[in-house]
């Protein structure tokens, strides 16, 4: 069992008695110590033997400029297109079934047998111009038969709830389901207020705490509440706190939780998780209320999919919700919610129609990423997207959505009489198109490496541009696109075999089958990096490969023509990049200097504002939280123009770029620290200036938002809030919440 | 203790000593460490790191359990700087012996210690020590979808490799 044997192989691993006492013996010395708050450097250890000696040259990658000076755009929806894309085929409930089950059987423990290739391999398109296809496991040389051909036969259609876990939700906590009236404009005696720090402008995402200028709404997700306050010139009154799992149904499912909230004019949309135990028994719920009187929200509908939440994405009106299902246990052909995800509203329980599910091309995993969308006025489910083979990340703008999934796979490539097992994380791709809620799986294709997160995509002009950290190292002529090309006749190219000499250093591992005569050895390679652009069907048209060996990509941020990127061991190189021709994406520059961005934000005219740490240049540790501001009017010599240090060693933007508020027009860059709220304001005269630093009273270790309306500041937690005037951050109220209001 | 805030008055007052949580914490951080770079080396740094920016903080810790959650985010943060992919040095390939005679014996812990950083943090919580996605999910400040679908993944990534390895999900 892998629980007992992961445990068995790690309990040795321990600190060694030498280490414990000298650390030890540091702690008692520094508890002792008098605290001295200006000193907060932290200790170096002089362990580190082969230092690596950091470069502090700025290296710069001279190359044509495209003219001009590059502003910053925030990137709008373009025209669509109609093209030839390759469409991710659909597949039948039955053809679902079979596959499940074969791989199911396939993945029961059997006797060792010499390994030369692990894939599942699912041949041709679903188009039904091809035959029925096969899908071969190797390491059995079983070759079974799959009618892919969506005319086949069906397995029986479930319609309704067949499980005690998928009962319908009803509306009991309503007496009348109120009528659905058109939302109105926002409230009239609204100020200026900030926002949540969208990625794209023009699409809306989820955050814990959210204002319309003149409420702040919070959601705690201990409590399972969302709290709205009313803020009025730094004065805070709480209007109501809505519980949002008292209802009937949530009674018998204590594991709800919050994750998701929107505030739109007067609609109110919360999102939660509801774990019913078996995994693929998880739900993700949308309530949707009506908050016209904010002192009593109603709720006006809600919707629920199978699956745990991954993301959320709010545009024109249209609330799209990203779930993640996974089937593993053994399907049951007549019991559909075995296999397929369900969908659920005041109506009932329903499969997901079969021609909204698409697969990707070759090897899948048994899990699905689906895609929902709701008119949040007409408080309407309107379409449902189910793609087999999952995704995790979600980068949206107002006409498409593109779904990442990052993919771990093996090869085994032989060398000489070494048999080498090669890792190659992947990320797959695929574009929906979105038009007013109606979802098409448009295209797919897929890029060598994974991404760090939203930010390391972007669609500008009808072309897609990603960056990733590759294990390995990509060759000049490696297709890095179209259908997954493995390596069938197990030759290694002749670079790749240079890069396997130089780099790797084969460690004997344990062989899982005894039966194998040759040595299986891990190649150990080198991380690179990669940026592709690709074309609104996912192929690709340009790509810069192998950049910063050894390091991966610290953040990202795509403005327009130009991309900017941080990659990271001891010293940060920011790389511009020129992206006005798709086919010939060029590094402009790389500026080296220490420590790392691991969040960037355009700042006014040709500035780059980064958030990150200081490290040190020799050993690469990391140190105190560091703003840097770079001067990117000129792409081909970006410089870090001011820097600053700040007196704490973590913020919470390193977990979410929503924690950061950023407005140039009011100075802002604000976000949480290790253990207070720090705002700073920018100029080209005086650098960065701390203009506060501010302490959050009540403690709370999560979700820290800060927020202005009109002449205000706010800082908000799931607790309270508290209130400052915007120009000297002089203190002006407090608001704790009550939970019994 | 002179430092009291408005909710601490209404818990009663929990005094952390770092010796006392290094006694209780110290294999938990190293592990973490260690699964995060996949190095003995590192993951001792690491240990002295953490557990002496506990020391600067330990007036801000409230209970047992936020102290232990305290920790594991510092160990994750911490070890952000000491990813490790490709060996560094130019000496022989395994300088370590101790990693040496893990991979040779083990069957598990090499295989899991490839996986994608975000997964391996994940398989370490929920099979180590035993986290419930919730858990993960607070303590990593992620969502429980992100929690669950890494760990998803993981699985499946493990269950094909660890072909011999009865792996129940």
């Amino acid at each position: 069992m892998f629980e007992k044997r992961f445990k068995e192989e790690l309990s040795p691993i321990k600190p060694s008695p030498i280490k414990k006492q000298e650390i030890l013996a540091n702690i008692q010395t520094a508890t002792t110590k008098p605290k001295n708050e200006k000193e907060d450097k932290i200790r170096r250890f002089p362990r580190w033997t082969g230092a690596i000696a950091a470069c502090l040259a700025i290296a710069i990658i001279c190359v044509a400029v495209f003219g001009g000076i590059p502003k910053p755009v925030p990137t709008k929806g373009e025209q669509t297109i109609t093209d030839t894309a390759v469409i991710p085929a659909t597949i039948s409930y039955n053809a679902i079934y079979q596959l499940f089950q074969t791989i199911y059987k396939a993945q029961l423990p059997k006797e060792p047998t010499l390994l030369n290739k692990i894939t599942y391999a699912i041949k041709g398109a679903f188009d039904g111009t091809k035959g029925s296809d096969a899908v071969v496991d190797e390491s059995t040389e079983e070759s079974i038969d799959i009618d892919m051909n969506l005319s086949g036969a069906t397995g029986a259609v479930d319609d309704g709830a067949t499980n005690a876990g998928d009962s319908a939700i009803n509306n009991g906590n309503n007496n009348t389901k109120p009528t659905t009236t058109k939302p109105t404009a926002a409230p009239n005696d609204t100020e200026e207020h900030s926002g949540t720090n969208n990625q794209v402008y023009g699409v809306e995402e989820a955050d814990v705490i959210k204002t319309d200028g003149k409420y702040i709404y919070t959601m705690s997700y201990a409590s399972r509440t969302v709290n709205i306050a009313r803020a009025n010139k730094g004065e805070l009154t709480q209007i109501a706190c809505v519980s949002i799992s008292d209802s009937e149904n949530y009674k018998t499912f204590p594991d709800f939780q919050l994750t998701d909230l929107y505030i739109s004019k007067d609609r109110m949309v919360v999102i939660g998780l509801e774990q019913n135990g078996v995994a693929s028994r998880a739900r993700t719920i949308t309530k949707l209320y009506d908050i016209t009187d904010r002192a009593k929200p109603t709720v006006l509908e809600e919707f629920a999919q199978s699956g745990y939440h991954v993301s959320s994405r709010l545009t024109n009106g249209i609330l799209y919700v990203f779930s993640n299902v996974s089937y593993y246990s053994e399907p049951d052909k007549s019991e559909l919610s075995t296999y397929i995800p369900h969908l659920y509203d005041s109506n009932g329980a329903c499969p997901v129609e079969e021609n909204s599910i698409c697969i990707f091309d070759g090897e899948v995993d048994r899990q699905y990423m689906l895609a929902t969308s709701v008119d949040i006025d007409l408080a309407t489910r309107v379409d449902s997207v189910s793609v087999l083979g999952g995704g995790d990340t979600i980068y949206a703008n107002t006409e498409s959505i593109y779904v990442a999934a990052e993919q771990c796979t093996f090869s085994y490539l032989e060398q000489e009489d070494v048999l080498l097992k090669k890792y190659e994380n992947t990320t797959r791709l695929i574009r929906l198109g979105i038009e007013k809620g109606e979802l098409t799986a448009a295209a797919e294709g897929y890029v060598r490496g994974s991404i760090l997160n939203q930010f390391s995509m972007d669609e500008y002009q009808n072309h897609f541009r990603i960056v990733t950290t590759v294990n390995g190292s990509i060759s000049e002529d490696e297709e890095t696109s179209d259908s997954k090309s493995s390596n069938e006749s197990g030759e290694i190219s002749s670079s790749e075999k240079n890069n396997a000499e130089e780099n790797s250093s084969p460690l004997v591992s344990s062989a899982s089958s005894q039966n194998v005569s040759s040595v299986i050895a891990t190649m150990d390679t080198t991380t690179t990096n990669a940026l592709f652009v690709l074309d609104r069907n996912l192929k690709q048209v340009g790509r810069i490969i192998n950049l910063a060996p050894g390091e991966r990509v610290y953040s990202v941020r795509f403005m327009g023509d130009y991309g900017y990127f941080v990659t990271f061991r001891n010293v940060d190189p920011l790389f511009a990049v020129d992206l006005t021709n798709p086919e010939k994406p060029k590094v402009l520059s790389a500026l080296k200097i220490p420590g790392f961005s691991n969040y960037l934000h355009p700042y006014g005219e040709s500035l780059l504002l980064g958030i990150g740490k200081n490290a040190d240049e020799i050993t690469g540790r990391t140190d105190t939280v560091k703003l840097s501001m770079f001067d990117i009017s000129d792409p081909t010599n970006v410089t870090e123009r001011d820097k600053t240090s700040l007196d704490c060693t973590y913020t919470q933007v390193d977990s979410t770029h929503k924690a950061a508020l950023i407005d140039e027009k009011h100075n802002l860059i604000a976000f949480m620290g290790s253990d207070s709220y720090y705002v700073y304001g920018y100029t080209k005269e005086n650098g960065f200036v701390q203009k506060a630093k501010l302490q959050v009273n009540w403690m709370a270790e999560y979700d820290v938002r800060g927020l202005y309306i009109g002449d205000y500041f706010y800082v908000c937690t799931p607790r309270g809030i508290d209130s400052y005037k915007l120009n000297n951050f002089e203190f002006v109220s407090s608001l704790r919440f009550n939970k019994t209001k | 203790m002179e430092y009291q805030t408005k909710e601490q008055n209404l818990h009663p007052c929990y005094i952390a000593d770092a010796a006392t949580a290094f006694e209780t914490y110290s294999d938990m951080v190293y592990r973490l460490a260690f699964v995060r770079t996949g190095n003995q080396a590192d993951a001792d740094d690491i240990l002295s790191e953490v557990f002496l920016r506990l020391v600067k903080n330990i007036r801000k810790i409230q209970s047992e359990e936020h102290l232990k959650s305290w920790l594991i985010r510092v160990t994750i943060n911490c070890s952000h700087s000491f990813f490790a992919v490709v060996k560094r040095r130019q000496e022989s390939p395994i300088s370590d012996c101790t990693a040496a005679v893990l991979l040779e014996e083990n069957e598990v812990l090499p295989t899991v210690l490839k996986l994608p950083h975000n997964q391996k943090t994940i398989i370490y919580m929920y099979y180590f020590e035993g986290y419930s996605v919730a858990e993960i999910a607070k303590l990593c400040s992620i969502p429980a979808g992100t929690v669950k679908s890494r760990l998803a993944r993981a699985r499946e990534t493990l269950k094909k490799e660890l072909k011999g390895v009865n792996f129940d999900v």
